[in-house]
């Protein structure tokens, strides 16, 4: 059941879990309806919600059990696009990068078919649970070679030919990949989408044109949306970032520069300066450290963001981004302490507020 | 370059390359099972020949190999290094892949000698890229007490031993990455990054040394840059105006001039027009031409189409 102060949240991607660790897992997080003769990630799907749910997340979705990644995963239905060969995403581990070598179309939405498959997990009383996490149209440009855009400048090598071509590529990702893919998510009854853009850190100078992108893909349809923004320089990105008028919640990384002796949440303060008064998905987890925070510094974050922020009502509470690159017992327990510590976190305002 | 001038003009690989495609599907099925590790290694014989055919075939003035073996940048150290162990994955930069954090648990301590097996062999020409103390110290989580030292000048010391253990092994150039340099630049006067490079030269005083930046704009890092004791530095063409490059005067200048952004080609009478301006302003004692970001960031073909570029720059600067 959702909370009314600090619903708790994931935000990205889980590990691909092998069926032995379905089978180790199963009895942990009251998995009772495997199928081990459906496909792999069909069952990677399911798990990955029963084990979010065991834990206690209010916002759940399935640790995008049927992506291959971010990037490839998109372009497989994109017109206009070719996969060029393979890049290395770390160690052994390989992804394939497209190439745009001509005007951007859509063969199919990209979602549709994990949506349904997760609404159908879920059934219908879990349908309001369900926050669908979708790449952005900047960080997909940015991951893209731009060889179409970029070969239409007459000065291709100067910082305004560049920031021509990706802000066309942005643009047509927007209008022409993005808006269809989102709008039938909407359709199917998608009701909270989270925009990923973890590429926007990149080029802060280029803010604006990831704003542009994001309203293009977004604004009008019958949703809520959230901007998923990490490891990025976030003074750089104010105040253009907020002229993303459909964005109604930030989802923010903040654990991973939360140290002792440096306050990561004062941050929160440059949002209060600027009068933006949208909700904050907090960051509470360091999702690049296996050492797992103990409750009571989830907790403080919380505390000490709500008073930054000055209004607790406001804050969402997440690990700071995706964990697939962590252990299942490392992600397990991480969880649950962000679980816990928003309850302390909740038991400290409600108190305050009583006194 | 302005006619009649006489700066030097060399070209080479800037960083890891990609691995053949080949190599990718060996070391998929090497880490499923399905190939022996002996037929792994063969796999990556025929890659690093491979890359070496390039270097051959395009006539670049330094040999790398390529790097294949080097899961990435910090790797051979964490695993070389005493005290290092590789971390949790981390982005690398805003880019879609990956690296191992490295995790200082104690002060790193090299000099094993073993790191020659990871550097090209020791050939006239071999140029040896290494990370650089600024981006290893920024990057890696440190997890002892310093001491009053700054990881950085630990870290120095360690890649110091390093040097000093390849004897006559080593190569004809060091190159160091920062990244970090450009990317997210020392708040303060950057002294420690000076004594750091400091530590290196005297390990290696007389093989050229060249610190290679990328990822960013390096115009507010130049007046650091030009402060390093080191012959020369690299910084992304397409990136820096090359107006910033006037403290730069007299060293060797290396140019990020091939877009890992694109799978086009460079243009070469463009950007021979670019490298021309900032000879014209740096008035460099040499000019490196290579990548910018290195070529990883490309599929092997693509990247190899994009190198076929140095050789004709080259000689339409010279």
């Amino acid at each position: 059941m959702t909370s009314t102060l600090f619903p708790t949240q994931e935000i990205g991607s889980l590990p691909k879990a092998t069926p032995q660790t379905i089978a180790d897992w199963a009895g942990r997080v009251r998995f009772t309806n495997d199928d081990p003769g459906a496909p792999l990630p069909e069952r990677r799907s399911r798990f990955n919600l029963a084990f979010l749910s065991a834990v206690g997340l209010d916002r759940i979705y399935d640790g995008e059990a049927h992506r291959i990644e971010m990037s490839e995963h998109p372009f497989r239905s994109i017109r206009g696009a070719e996969f060029v060969g393979h890049v290395r995403s770390f160690d052994n581990k390989y992804f394939r990068k497209a190439a745009v070598r001509g005007p951007l179309g859509l063969t199919e939405p990209y979602h549709s078919a994990e949506l349904r498959s997760v609404l159908a997990t879920l059934g219908p009383a879990g349908a309001p649970r369900i926050k669908v996490p979708v790449t952005g149209p900047y960080t997909l440009a940015e991951w893209t070679y731009n060889d179409y855009f970029l070969g239409r400048q007459s000065d291709r090598y100067s910082r305004a030919a560049r920031l021509r071509a990706q802000r066309e590529l942005v643009l047509a990702l927007a209008k022409e990949v993005l808006r269809p893919t989102i709008a039938d998510l909407v359709r199917l009854g998608a009701r909270l989408i989270q925009i990923d853009e973890p590429a926007l850190g990149t080029h802060p100078d280029e803010t604006a044109v990831a704003v542009e992108g994001f309203e293009t893909a977004v604004a009008g349809l019958d949703a809520e949306f959230t901007m998923h923004l990490c490891f990025s320089d976030y003074p750089k990105l104010v105040p253009e970032i907020l002229e993303a008028r459909s964005c109604r919640e930030w989802a923010l990384e903040f654990a991973n520069r939360d140290t002792p002796g440096h306050d990561a949440y004062a941050l929160l303060s440059l949002l209060r300066e600027h009068g933006d008064e949208r909700r904050i998905g907090l960051g509470v987890l360091d999702v690049h450290r296996d050492e797992v925070e103990p409750a009571r510094l989830v907790a403080d974050r919380i505390v000490r963001a709500s008073r930054h922020l000055g209004d607790p009502s406001r804050i969402r509470v997440n690990p700071d981004c995706g964990l697939r690159t962590r252990s299942w017992d490392v992600i397990w327990s991480k969880l649950e302490h962000l679980v816990e510590g928003t309850r302390q976190a909740r038991a400290t305002i409600e108190g305050s507020r009583a006194a | 370059m302005p006619p009649g001038s006489t700066v030097p003009v060399y070209a080479g690989v800037t960083g890891p390359f990609p691995r053949p495609e080949e190599l990718v599907q060996a070391t998929r099925d090497l880490d499923r099972g399905r190939i022996a590790p002996a037929d792994g290694d063969a796999a990556f014989a025929r890659a690093d020949a491979a890359v070496a055919a390039v270097e051959e075939r395009l006539r670049l003035d330094v040999r790398t190999g390529g790097y294949l073996r080097w899961d990435d940048l910090f790797r051979p150290f964490t695993r070389l290094w005493d005290g290092a162990s590789p971390g949790p994955l981390t982005r690398f930069f805003e880019t879609n892949t990956f690296y191992r954090q490295p995790v200082l648990t104690h002060r790193p301590k090299g000099g094993s000698g073993r790191l020659a097996n990871w550097l090209p062999s020791p050939l006239p020409g071999a140029r040896a890229i290494l990370p650089g103390p600024y981006t290893f110290s920024t990057m890696a989580e440190v997890a002892f007490p310093g001491r009053g030292e700054k990881p950085i000048e630990q870290i120095a010391e360690a890649i110091a031993a390093e040097i000093r253990a390849l004897g006559a092994g080593r190569p004809a150039q060091w190159q160091f990455q920062e990244p970090m340099l450009v990317y997210a630049p020392p708040t303060d006067d950057g002294e420690s990054v000076v004594r750091a490079y400091r530590t290196i030269a005297e390990a290696a005083p007389s093989t050229p040394k060249i610190v290679w930046t990328y990822f960013g704009d390096a115009a507010r890092t130049m007046p650091l840059l030009a402060r390093l004791p080191v012959d020369g530095v690299g910084f992304d063409l397409f990136e820096t105006d090359p107006g910033a490059t006037e403290p730069l005067r007299n060293k060797a200048i290396g140019l990020g001039c091939l877009d890992a952004r694109s799978t086009v080609p460079e243009s070469v009478p463009d950007v021979a027009r670019l490298v021309r301006e900032v000879i014209r302003i740096g008035r460099p004692s040499s000019v490196w031409l290579g990548p910018s970001p290195p070529l990883d960031l490309l599929p092997f073909d693509a990247a190899v189409r994009k190198l076929e570029v140095l050789p004709p720059l080259r000689e339409a600067l010279r």
